[in-house]
């Protein structure tokens, strides 16, 4: 396992890091209110930015590319109670800070917004946004080519009637990235994850609870199902209770059974973030112990640590 | 006195220890001592740092919307004012009790309060109360009960800020909406001392300087903040262009050299007032526009702000770390109008919820930090890991506590960033041998066995050393003939070395014990590619020698797994095996499944075909997984194979998307619709789309042009034409040749 480092040249906390589609470019987003897009360059061997530019008025906690029949596409929440959508100019030199445009600035939210991500592709330019208080809502954006009129297709409090404070509350989402079933969530509120889908009426309702948090849920990832059989799916947790968690997603054509398959107290502190690989098959975990951990199942089914990045060596320490 | 129906008081669980301390300076008379003893900061809080007493949470109603507050020089007491509301309270540990109503029928009733101040010194029981509507009233509070003491009518014209002198306390500055300051001497009750003039609009805040009597600096609305000299009444001594729209606050650092501007710009600036450099020594990007700002005592570097419109927070920054913000309250339910330091942990504010609000930063506030996550991980397709990792928690917690802070329980700041940013590239994918696979496997044929063999071959040459034993069995499943004859198959390929030591293998394997074969499945339960990196590429030449040790490496457990048993009992038959492919085949599907390898089960599922009893649905996924993973690693033509050899309608269809081109007619610019003269001519202009430029027919065929004019024709047509001349056949002038 080999590292290499990016200087970013970002003036604070950097809070999320997304690759494309096609894994060739990087997007960085930091607390000094800026964005910056990177390329491999292939014979320097080094990351090179494609631009960088102020794009929130406060600390940008997330941001994430659209699928890229959408185009260039990025989404980025933060702070600032907005959600931001960049396009690409294709036109603008690079490193001018005019080749993202502003397509859109979503400022429904009365909090601030913790979390946002894309739709799969099959449901079209779709994005889902929680909000610090507790409310999720779902964009359309219906043109492609007109990004700049979306609509709110739906808006929905995690737990109906039960605002939280800003500073209490912390929600995080992420969709069931399969094709196959029908569109479903997974959505952190507090101490709670839930799983939620749309009921009779087209409206979106929690179904099934992954059990078993202590603390508030930090953040939630549900694993892309490729080649996975269509038995079973996963979906992994990070809270403020230092576990990291998998839960295990069984369906018999009527309900959903969520049951907790491992959890894993390794950090020891805070984990923070939890996020899977393209295929599946390993999940990665960080939080404020410095160190990010990836995890794997073994052939028999039991997941265990593959192997543990930390921020003083910057080196494996494989333990499979 | 007090008013039950608007006393609030609240108080936490737990109460907090009063340090003796404390009470005694809170009591204490005016600090006339300190030079910085001005505006709301008091010199006892630098003795007493760290020690002063936790203050409750007070939050009292008042009937209307606030909009400016000060505190009386010993700051016990605190002055509101608003719409149609000017009250004082008597502010300590206790609690907050009301002390007088100030209500002055006349004027009070129509008017909005745009500023209130409590003098010092000369002024110290007097408040003055600005309106919005030109008059500024002064009220005498010395008894307790208040008492106007004169009414100054400036004639409508409205009142921004007021400001008295902190050394005296007789002079009075007041900054007005028509761009004037004014300078009142309160012994002289009939007309101003002095007009300033600043040559810009609106006046939005005017301070004096905390220790220099003379000198003052003002806010305007284009911008500007400027430094005056009362002593020179003429002109400035000192302009800004501090910010792009207006400037509404400023704030002298209390050591007198810096000053701090916030504007709807969304901006703070630092100043270093007494350099002559025209940009600030630092700035803070806020959320919104700025409407007040006010340094925290004893905390050289932080300052607090609020917001002029949209956010109920009062933030609280360092200087130093200006991205994230060291804390902020969220007390308010409305904007909140004024703020004011106590001392240098209790925060006095007023806001639109018609609220007054204590609040101790120790106890009620929340740092954006803790908010943030201080990690960010991606993954890409190539199984490479973004990473952005913070410094070990624990670490940090030995760095922030500071001596004096960790007495109050406060842990301080870190005021940069020590993250780290890479990219870790995991050896369990090998892009290189995926590639080769997804171009050079064959996936649909009539002939399985050859396409199993050459399968194999491919899945060697890419040191997929395992798929191709893989491939190797599935050939031997599916061959109907008896062992001999497969063993003929092989060897009549070209690369029979290859193959027979895999056959070799592959019984060397069965007849292994069982125990062993388990043991090596537990060593090796790791991913399949990781175990192949380890293996030395074999090149055509020394294949034959690697034979050799390839057959004393431990056997391959996740093949035995699926097929040993069957072999062995067939074996043990020893009679001619009635494979059993169902079973085996499906289970092996299931471990590339679960590996994550859908190459390996779209090619075995494309391959085999019918002959596989799996489920529609799983196969459906399978193809657009790896689908997907083609479109991710740009393989476009592997990715268009697999749609147009798959047999499911809805994969196929995928190639059917957005096939169709609209045309419009290059005459009249209306779409064409295929209508009975199909594509060639246009239905509203009756002219044909293109037609030759020679023979004036349509071209059906190859259609050649120049791509300087834009006229063409037949190709052959064209040819010809310019074999003699160079001028386009059109005549339109354009030398084509």
């Amino acid at each position: 396992m080999a590292t290499q480092t990016i200087d970013t040249g970002h003036e604070d906390l950097i809070h999320d890091v997304a690759y494309d589609f096609y894994g060739k470019r990087l997007a960085t987003c930091s607390s000094d209110q800026r964005i910056k897009v990177w390329e491999y360059n292939v014979k320097t061997n080094i990351w090179e930015t494609v631009d960088t530019w102020k794009a929130h008025d406060c600390s940008i906690l997330k941001v994430t590319w659209a699928h890229p029949e959408f185009g260039q596409v990025l989404a980025s929440c933060s702070f600032d109670r907005s959600v931001r959508i960049w396009e690409e100019q294709e036109n603008e030199p690079r490193n001018s800070g005019r080749r993202f445009v502003l397509r859109a600035r979503i400022q429904d939210s009365l909090k601030y917004i913790q979390d946002i991500e894309f739709a799969p592709n099959v449901l079209g330019l779709k994005l889902a946004a929680c909000a610090a208080d507790g409310i999720v809502r779902i964009y359309e954006f219906i043109e492609v080519n007109d990004l700049e009129s979306y609509t709110c297709i739906e808006e929905f409090e995690i737990n109906p009637g039960n605002l939280t404070k800003e500073v209490e509350g912390h929600s995080c989402i992420s969709w069931c990235p399969s094709r196959f079933n029908t569109a479903m969530m997974v959505i952190g509120c507090g101490k709670e994850a839930k799983i939620f889908r749309q009921d009779g009426q087209n409206k979106w309702q929690a179904y099934e609870v992954l059990p078993g948090h202590e603390d508030t849920v930090h953040d939630v990832s549900w694993a892309p199902t490729m080649g996975r059989l269509v038995s079973y799916q996963l979906i992994a947790t990070a809270s403020k209770d230092q576990h990291v968690r998998i839960y295990k997603i069984t369906s018999d054509r009527i309900r959903y059974h969520a049951e907790l398959l491992c959890s894993f107290r390794d950090h020891n502190v805070e984990v923070w973030r939890v996020e899977w690989n393209v295929t599946g098959t390993i999940l990665s975990s960080s939080g404020d112990d410095g160190k990010v951990r990836l995890w794997k199942a073994s052939h028999n089914g039991e997941w265990k640590c593959m192997s543990v990045l930390s921020y003083d060596r910057q080196s494996e320490s494989s333990e499979i | 006195m007090t008013e039950p129906s608007n006393y609030w008081l609240f108080r936490p669980a737990t109460p907090t220890p009063s340090s003796p301390l404390q009470s005694s300076t809170s009591v204490g008379g005016p600090s006339n001592t300190s030079p910085y003893s001005t505006f709301g900061f008091t010199s006892h809080s630098t003795r007493n740092q760290g020690l002063e007493a936790k203050r409750d949470l007070v939050k009292v109603k008042v009937n209307n919307p606030l909009s400016a507050l000060s505190a009386s020089p010993d700051q016990t007491r605190v002055v509101v004012g608003g719409h149609q509301v000017l009250k004082t309270y008597r502010v300590s540990e206790k609690g907050v009790r009301e002390e007088a109503n100030l209500k002055y029928k006349q004027y009070i009733h129509k008017q909005s309060i745009s500023d209130v101040k409590w003098g010092n010194q000369y002024s110290k029981s007097k408040i003055a109360a600005a309106s919005n509507n030109g008059y500024i009233q002064l009220w005498d509070v010395g008894g307790g009960k208040g008492k106007l003491d004169r009414t100054i009518d400036e004639q409508g014209r409205a009142i921004n800020k007021i400001c008295f002198n902190p050394m005296q306390g007789i002079l009075m500055l007041c900054a007005f909406q028509d761009g004037l300051i004014q300078m009142w001497d309160l012994r002289d009750r009939v007309r101003p001392k002095i007009t300033f003039n600043g040559r810009a609009n609106s006046a939005r805040d005017v301070q004096f300087h905390p220790s220099n009597s003379n000198e003052f600096i003002a806010a305007f609305d284009n911008g500007m903040i400027q430094k005056w000299d009362i002593r020179k009444p003429n002109n400035y001594e000192r302009r800004l262009f501090a910010h792009a729209s207006s400037a509404l606050t400023v704030d002298w650092h209390p050591d007198g050299n810096k000053v701090a501007s916030g504007g709807v710009d969304k901006i703070i600036k630092i100043w270093d007032i007494n350099s002559d450099d025209n940009k600030p020594t630092e700035f803070i990007p806020c959320i919104s526009a700025v409407a007040r700002v006010q340094w925290r005592p004893n905390q050289v570097d932080e300052i607090a702000s609020c917001s002029f419109n949209k956010d109920n927070r009062i933030f609280v920054w360092n200087i130093k770390r200006p991205y994230i913000a060291s804390y902020f309250f969220d007390e308010h339910e409305d904007i909140p109008t004024g703020i004011l330091w106590h001392d240098s942990h209790v925060l006095w504010s007023c806001s639109r919820d018609k609220t007054f609000i204590q609040q101790d930063i120790r106890t009620n506030s929340h740092r954006q930090i803790d908010l943030l996550n201080k990690c960010g991980i991606g993954w890409n397709v190539y199984d490479e890991l973004a990473f952005a990792i913070d410094k070990p928690a624990a670490d940090l917690n030995q760095i922030r506590r500071s001596p004096s802070a960790s007495d109050s329980g406060i842990v301080e700041p870190e005021i940069r960033s020590q993250q780290k940013t890479g990219v870790s590239f995991m050896t369990m994918f090998d892009y290189e041998s995926f590639k080769y696979l997804a171009e050079n496997y064959m996936i649909s044929t009539d002939d399985i066995l050859n396409t199993c063999q050459h399968n194999a071959k491919i899945a060697w040459e890419a040191q997929k050393f395992r798929t191709s034993q893989t491939w190797k069995i599935v050939q031997l499943l599916f061959s109907n003939d008896t062992l001999d004859e497969e063993e003929k198959i092989i060897t009549n390929s070209d690369n029979k070395q290859v193959s027979k030591c895999i056959t070799e293998n592959f019984y060397k394997h069965v007849d292994l014990p069982k125990e062993k074969v388990l043991d090596g499945m537990q060593e090796n339960e790791d991913s399949l590619s990781e175990s192949e990196e380890s293996d030395e590429f074999v090149t055509d030449e020394n294949r034959e020698k690697e034979n050799v040790p390839a057959t004393q490496q431990p056997p391959p457990p996740n093949l035995i797994k699926m097929t040993s048993k069957l072999v062995q009992q067939t074996l043990k038959s020893a009679v001619r095996p009635i494979w059993n492919h169902e079973s085996s085949m499906n289970s092996l599907l299931e471990y590339y499944a679960e590996q994550g390898d859908v190459q390996m089960c779209v090619t075995l599922v494309l391959v085999l075909d019918e002959r596989l009893n799996v489920d529609k649905d799983t196969v459906e996924r399978w193809i657009f997984s790896y689908i997907e993973l083609l479109h991710r690693f740009q393989l476009w033509i592997p990715a268009s194979a697999i749609i147009s050899s798959c047999k499911i309608p809805s994969v196929r269809e995928k190639n059917q998307e957005s096939t169709t081109i609209y045309t419009t007619c290059n005459n009249c610019f209306k779409p064409i619709i295929n209508s009975h003269n199909g594509f060639w001519i246009c239905d509203k202009c009756q002219k044909l789309l293109n037609p030759c430029s020679i023979c004036h027919r349509i071209v059906k065929g190859l259609y050649s042009w120049c791509q300087g004019c834009g006229h063409g024709g037949h190709l052959a047509h064209m040819q010809e034409w310019f074999q003699k001349k160079s001028e386009c056949p059109t005549g339109c002038g354009h030398y084509c040749a």
